[in-house]
């Protein structure tokens, strides 16, 4: 049972993090499952992905639930913390939005490329 | 791990190779698989290779980073007194170095008075013709003089002086006299003890002298200021001790990375 001052620790999330959790807050995914859908909000490949994997389960935010039947493809799932760290990031943004939204910053709906 | 047969991949594959072991141990086949699926995925091979190669640069580095033990305290201070001590050592070793360089043009110079001129010395002629003695002469205390860097013989004045050790004639002044040296100079050269000193006429002033005997029983001295010289090794000095500066923030950065890196892990 993680204290209350455990989740907070984690905070705030790095980009990269983030998306990988996000991914799993539906249900338990592969690592190509992940980096697909956390590519809807950043840049990843293996590496990073990887890297991140390694990193949340070092830090108990993500939980290993087994292989496929070749041991190639490992799923993953967020572990209990995992969820208090998601739930607590999410509001934070949330907080961030809310108060952008009251300085008058408008909300677009879909994120302008950059020019690079 | 199974070799991939497409060429980016098995570049890939090789790179795997270069993450730390015990991560390569864990994650390599998760990680080929995962660019097998994007290789068949991507469009444009460009698109594959491109944004797979910057990001296993990036997670490179990072791993080996992490992977990378805390530097102990104790090795940090050892490195952080090995660094000042080597620095103390380049700053001395060049100081003399300089120093010694200073010596090297009026050495030069008075050797080719206080030898009789031969055919392996001619070529040097219109050195000494440069150095005409009954010429201008340069004001040693003038700024112009103290400060001239310029690479050649135009900054080297030479003085001839009696058996006895007194100034007959020279292309330099010290106050509109001829530079006069301790006696005692003269007596050293003679005995050959020395042919180089840094001589301090008056504060401010500092010059390298190189005497030499002149088969008449008197003596050649030729100079420079060492202005020049000293203003190198101050500029010397200032790099490192800037060097020593940044190396003494890394030592505590590291340090104080070894602490953090005992206590807690990090996201």
């Amino acid at each position: 049972m993680s204290s209350p001052t455990a989740f907070k620790d984690h905070l705030p999330l790095t980009p990269a993090v983030f998306a990988i959790l996000l991914a799993l807050a539906d249900g338990e995914k592969h690592g190509y499952a992940i980096m697909l859908e956390a590519r809807q909000h950043i840049a990843m490949g293996p590496g990073t992905l990887y890297g991140s994997i390694d990193r949340l389960l070092a830090s108990g935010l993500v939980a290993e639930t087994g292989f496929t039947d070749d041991e190639r493809r490992r799923y993953y799932r967020l572990s209990a913390l995992g969820h208090q760290v998601l739930t607590a990031e999410t509001t934070r943004l949330a907080q961030s939005v809310k108060r952008a939204r009251s300085k008058g910053v408008r909300v677009l709906t879909r994120v302008p490329e950059s020019r690079s | 791990m199974n070799t991939p047969t497409q060429p980016r991949l098995r570049l890939y594959a090789l790179a795997l190779h270069l993450y730390p072991s015990a991560f390569r141990a864990r994650y390599a086949d998760e990680m080929l698989s995962t660019a097998r699926l994007e290789y068949a995925r991507s469009s444009h091979p460009l698109r594959f290779t491109a944004p797979l190669a910057a990001d296993t640069l990036r997670s490179l580095l990072r791993e080996h980073l992490r992977a990378a033990k805390p530097a102990s305290p104790s090795y940090v201070a050892a490195f952080a007194l090995f660094f000042s001590f080597l620095l103390i050592g380049v700053s001395v070793v060049s100081q003399q170095f300089l120093r010694h360089r200073a010596d090297g043009m009026p050495r030069f110079i008075a050797g080719l008075y206080s030898t009789p001129m031969d055919e392996k010395s001619e070529p040097y002629r219109k050195q000494l013709v440069a150095h005409d003695l009954t010429g201008p002469k340069h004001e040693i205390s003038s700024p112009t003089f103290l400060n001239n860097d310029n690479p050649n013989s135009d900054q080297i004045f030479a003085i001839l002086y009696d058996a006895a050790g007194h100034a007959l004639t020279g292309n330099a002044t010290l106050h509109g006299a001829l530079p006069q040296p301790p006696s005692g100079i003269f007596n050293e050269i003679r005995s050959g003890d020395i042919d180089e000193v840094t001589w301090r006429p008056e504060p401010g002033i500092r010059l390298a002298l190189s005497g030499h005997p002149m088969p008449n029983g008197g003596f050649v001295v030729t100079g420079q200021s060492l202005a020049p010289s000293e203003a190198r090794t101050a500029r010397l000095n200032s790099i490192l001790r800037w060097m020593w500066l940044f190396a003494m923030l890394a030592c505590c950065f590291l340090a104080l990375f070894a602490r953090r890196n005992t206590r807690s892990p990090t996201v």
